[in-house]
């Protein structure tokens, strides 16, 4: 930049792209570091190396992490995430399964339905019909790339050939039509490659080849695709084959209306010669729309003309709707996962703030998740011992440096755990000065940790189970709400007054009621038990309780377990004797209940406890919200305001670095822009252009007499060219 | 000697055009087609057959003849054809006052409808028709489809007779009614009816649907397979929707006594409000007139404004407003500059839409429109 102002005053970046490649500063700090105990400097050469073989991970603790940990660390970052990545793309890929299949059976249907029912019922409609699916796939455009290819690909499997339409590609019916072509040719030929005789192969690409180097048909054509559909008919053994030819309009917003107009006039017109003669049933090209709608169904009315809508015969079909979608993904990857990196309070509610009040886009929430998860094994010079089973704690702790130990000692949540002890001096003193006898205790904070885990997302779940039995709906949350509630109490969800209501209600239920919930919780315990011996026990406890919820319920068989009225108690003495029968057993009953909810309650206290509670949660919780808004929610008009007040903050010039007071001054060697931006907030509301020009003169003649040995007019010309330049940016 | 020879004799050498014309135009009750598009050089006798032809032919309230020339303007023409229909010359016995006064082709759809008393075809015809490509450009393409405008498609009554019709006949199917008691049925038929006339006409539920729900409808008629989905929003989003709405219904000049934040500027825009409602009443009011467009900067601060919390403007928003842009919730009105903040834009929901969505925020957006209702 210096260079550049020296050899010209006037020329000066205008625009640029700065990449900041991490290491630099590192490479400093390591020279800086005085002992180099532990540091491997064979040739000093192998920082860049790192870069590309680690992920750009570096050395921490000054640099001088060891680079077996810093190679652990990369590893761990590697299986968590592709972990968790797996767990999420198998969610996402199950969310909507339902909907899916029932789209795909839609379309094998389609043609079949119609000429069914209308022969039962005589029906002679006027119009000849495409069936047309509407998908509902939600306001959030990004994610529906994937969500359609999906879909798309569940339908060629089931032996459809499929053409995903987006406008992107679709300006004009010519290359509309010719797109379509294509992808469905090519569907088709690789379905009947995977599933047909070789024969049968040979004759398919003999008629594509001839189709393609087509002297004859163009590619947009659609006599083409009749031609080659009646191809396929023939040639399949079977005569009625249920392939259709599935057109999927995925961004059905963003298409000229004229466009879609014409198609669906073409698929209506367009019938295949042959196939008529031969048999009854197929009129014309089997084709089925597939129309994904962002906003609701009023859209097509108003951008379809009727006479257009008159020819779709359609079905609507929605997908998963956001909060359900984001209830089950919070579930799945972030209350469920006993292993994997959580979010901590602040970052949890950022990422869900975002998604609900701002995109609904499941595709930025994963990475988010993911830049949260690299960001805890790329700073924390720890995170090598997250989430690590008793064995691999064992080879780890080796590895543990002295400076690592520090590190434990300056975690906060370790400080909770000194003072914890402070009356036993003896074992505090040996806590902060005793390595030793600190890294023996790791394995048990690590285990502890995973426990903890596991039996908090149980008690959660059961919470979850109970508010979802109880009569109350204002009692009901959403799960990703209940679990930010978890996080925000730091004295443990069980002391927040929502569960002390939750656990009220339960007293009053009776205990028919209550059994069901035990089943339930007994139930979803023993899914996720995984062989924990502590576990096991609350299970046959569970058990317990159901048996005798249940013994009770028949002894009372006859009797209702609601109380009865008083007149009915009237009625007469047998049913006064059962009453009084009933008093008892009513008495068993509330003292069964009270056990039954006094385990919840003690349940609920031991295991919905906060993470800042347990010691070293730090390896686990991550905490660093800051980042992810800095790395995620751009602020273009800040941005905007800072490198033309402060150009220095993004530029890092040299100039301006050495002189931190002058922020406000207006520097002749700033980018023309920052100048006369600076200048234009000096002035007042309007501006006299020649001024503007003047003052704008005056600051680059302030760094100092412009050279003379050039003419007078060209520099003069120069300088208004900048300044012309700098306006009209 | 019938008609078309008459005319053949009076005008020789054109038996031919006159006996096509003749047969097209048919019996007064006979529906023609919907266009007759007559053409040739001048002073061939275009205009002179035609004037004999439906002067003999059909009574004077049944066609109207328009000179194009002489009715060079929409109303004129529209005025001057409804006077025709409806009978009525302006004179000086009744003031020199036309039938009705029409300006555009809605109202002139509308006003035939009204003087359409009987079954018999009405004929426009328009002489020196080259004139109407001088008029306003939609003229032309609205005059031709004036059929559509004003009468029923006969494929979509075949198609709800075609849905309808075994739904009528089920009570006879079952023998729960004789096929003679017309009444009865009827009455049973007519829940479908309103039914069909929503939903069928605009194709939300599609002919496979019908057939399947036809006896559940009869049971439960606001089923949740049946009626609309609603659209799901981001909360911010909402917010923006309703910025975009009051951007583009309110005048500009009125965003500092809606917008700022005290109690003052809001009393003294309701004592105003009252009054500019009985003043403006001359002009027509922006609701009638439709969105306008506004710079996106301006909806950024409404937007601002009126979120309950504060927020950091970040990039999604702006992510938000060009996705909004692309569902055509937003209409850009500027051409495609992929700078933002150049853009100028308007709004494309309806009122009940919005205030659907300022329900589901709490929002009361009457207290922020300006003259509307």
């Amino acid at each position: 930049m210096s260079e550049i102002q020296a050899r010209d005053p006037f020329d000066s970046v205008t625009k640029g792209c700065f990449v900041i490649l991490p290491g630099e500063p590192v490479e400093f700090k390591k020279s800086a570091s005085k002992a180099g105990m532990y540091s491997h400097k064979d040739d000093g050469t192998y920082y860049n190396p790192y870069h590309r073989e680690y992920f750009g991970f570096q050395r921490l603790i000054d640099g001088t992490e060891s680079v077996e940990t810093l190679k652990l660390r990369v590893k761990e970052y590697e299986r968590t995430w592709s972990e968790m990545k797996n767990r999420i793309d198998s969610l996402l890929a199950n969310i909507n399964k339902f909907s899916i299949e029932n789209i795909v059976n839609f379309v094998t249907t389609a043609y079949n339905d119609v000429h069914d029912i209308s022969n039962l019922q005589n029906l002679n409609l006027p119009y000849c019909e495409l069936p047309t699916a509407l998908v509902f796939a939600g306001v959030n455009i990004p994610d529906h790339d994937v969500l359609f290819k999906q879909i798309a690909c569940t339908l060629q499997r089931n032996g459809h050939a499929v053409a995903t339409l987006r406008s992107a590609d679709c300006s004009n019916l010519k290359n509309t039509i010719s797109h379509m072509i294509e992808q469905l040719m090519n569907t088709q030929k690789d379905y009947e490659k995977d599933d047909d005789d070789d024969e049968e192969i040979d004759g398919k690409i003999v008629f594509f080849k001839r189709a393609k180097c087509g002297s004859r048909l163009s590619k947009y054509d659609m006599q083409l695709l009749a031609g080659w559909y009646e191809h396929i008919c023939q040639t399949t053994s079977c005569s009625n084959n249920g392939s259709r030819l599935v057109v999927i309009i995925q961004d059905f917003e963003c298409f000229d209306p004229k466009l879609l107009e014409d198609l669906n006039n073409l698929f209506i017109i367009i019938i295949p010669p042959s196939i008529v003669e031969n048999s009854e049933y197929r009129e014309r090209l089997p084709i089925v729309f597939l129309i994904g709608i962002a906003t609701i169904i009023e859209i097509l009315h108003d951008t379809l003309p009727k006479s257009t809508l008159s020819l779709l015969r359609m079905e609507k079909f929605s997908l998963l709707q956001p909060h359900q979608c984001f209830n089950l993904l919070v579930n799945e990857v972030i209350i469920e996962e006993s292993k994997g990196i959580k979010l901590g309070l602040a970052p949890f509610k950022y990422l869900t703030d975002t998604y609900l009040l701002l995109n609904y886009s499941i595709s930025s929430y994963v990475s988010k998740l993911q830049y949260a998860v690299m960001h805890h094994y790329y700073a924390n010079p720890l995170s090598f011992l997250s989430n690590i089973n008793r064995e691999e704690a064992q080879a780890r702790l080796r590895l543990l440096t002295d400076e690592h130990l520090e590190i434990i000692r300056m975690q906060a949540s370790f400080r909770k755990f000194v003072e914890a002890r402070l009356p036993n001096y003896q074992e505090v003193v040996k806590l902060l000065k005793d390595n030793n006898y600190l890294k023996s205790l790791i394995p048990g904070f690590i285990e502890e940790m995973q426990l903890y885990q596991k039996k908090f997302s149980i008690a959660f779940n059961f919470i979850y189970i109970i508010q979802n039995s109880l009569n109350e709906p204002s009692m009901r949350k959403q799960k990703y709400y209940l679990y930010l509630m978890a996080l925000q109490e730091t004295n443990g969800l069980c002391e927040s007054d929502y569960v002390k209501s939750v656990v009220l209600h339960l007293r009053k239920l009776n205990c028919m009621k209550l059994r069901e919930i035990v089943i339930a919780c007994k139930e979803y315990m023993s899914q996720r038990v995984d062989g924990i011996v502590e576990l096991m026990e609350t299970i046959s406890l569970l058990e317990g309780f159901a048996e005798k919820l249940g013994s009770n319920d028949a002894n009372m068989s006859g009797l209702e377990c609601e109380p009865l009225s008083i007149g009915e108690r009237l009625v007469s003495r047998s049913r006064a004797k059962m009453m009084r029968n009933k008093a008892n057993s009513t008495n068993d009953d509330t003292k069964l209940s009270k056990d039954v909810v006094g385990f919840f309650e003690g349940f609920f206290r031991d295991n919905l406890r906060h993470y800042s509670s347990i010691p070293l949660h730090e390896l686990t919780y991550y905490d660093a919200v800051n980042l992810l808004k800095k790395a995620f929610n751009a602020q273009p008009r800040e941005a905007l305001q800072t490198a033309l007040g402060q150009p220095s903050h993004y530029i890092r010039c040299d100039c301006c670095l050495e002189d931190q007071s002058a922020l406000d001054e207006i520097l002749p060697t700033q980018n023309d822009t920052c100048i006369l931006y600076k200048l234009y907030l000096e002035f007042g509301r309007l501006i006299n252009l020649y001024d503007w020009f003047v003052a704008f003169k005056h600051v680059l003649d302030k760094a100092g007499p412009i050279e003379m040995n050039e003419a007078q007019y060209p520099l003069r010309n120069r300088l208004m060219l900048n300044f012309v330049a700098g306006v009209i940016l | 000697m019938n008609f078309a020879q008459e005319l053949a004799l009076l005008y020789p050498g054109r038996s031919s055009q006159i006996s096509t014309l003749i047969e097209l135009i048919g019996q007064p009750t006979d529906a023609s087609p919907p266009v007759i598009f007559v053409y040739g050089h001048s002073s061939l006798g275009k205009t002179t057959i035609i004037k004999h032809i439906f002067t003999q032919l059909l009574s004077a309230t049944h066609y109207a003849f328009i000179n194009c020339v002489e009715r060079h303007t929409e109303s004129l023409l529209f005025e001057h054809a409804l006077n025709q229909f409806a009978g009525i010359t302006p004179s000086f016995e009744n003031d020199f006052c036309n039938w009705v006064k029409c300006g555009d082709i809605n109202e002139f759809v509308v006003r035939l409808r009204e003087c359409w008393t009987d079954d018999n075809a009405r004929y426009l015809i328009l002489d020196r028709a080259e004139r109407l490509r001088d008029m306003s450009p939609t003229l032309l393409p609205a005059l031709l489809n004036l059929p559509a405008l004003s009468c029923k498609d006969l494929k979509e009554l075949r198609y709800l007779a075609s849905l309808l019709f075994p739904v009528y006949l089920l009570p006879v199917k079952e023998g729960t009614a004789k096929r003679s008691e017309h009444g009865k049925l009827a009455k049973n038929i007519q829940q479908y009816f309103k039914l069909a006339m929503d939903k069928l006409y605009l194709r939300d539920i599609s002919s496979s649907e019908w057939i399947k729900h036809a006896s559940e409808i009869e049971n439960n008629q606001n089923d949740q397979s049946l009626t609309s989905q609603r659209m799901e929003v981001p909360y911010y989003t909402k917010f923006l929707l309703i910025a975009a709405f009051l951007a583009s219904y309110n005048p500009p000049r009125l965003d500092q006594r809606y917008f700022v934040k005290s109690n003052e500027g809001r009393i003294t825009r309701r004592k105003r409000k009252n009054n500019k409602t009985a003043k403006s009443n001359g002009k027509p009011r922006q609701q009638l007139l439709g969105p306008k467009s506004f710079p996106i900067e301006r909806m950024l601060a409404i937007f601002y404004s009126i979120l309950p919390e504060k927020i950091e403007g970040t990039v999604d928003i702006h992510m938000q407003i060009s996705s909004l842009i692309t569902l055509r919730l937003l209409i850009r009105t500027t051409s495609t500059i992929e700078r933002l903040e150049t853009v100028k834009c308007k709004t494309n929901v309806s009122y009940d839409f919005i205030k659907q969505v300022s329900k589901s925020v709490r929002f009361e957006i009457d207290q922020y429109l300006y003259d509307f209702n």
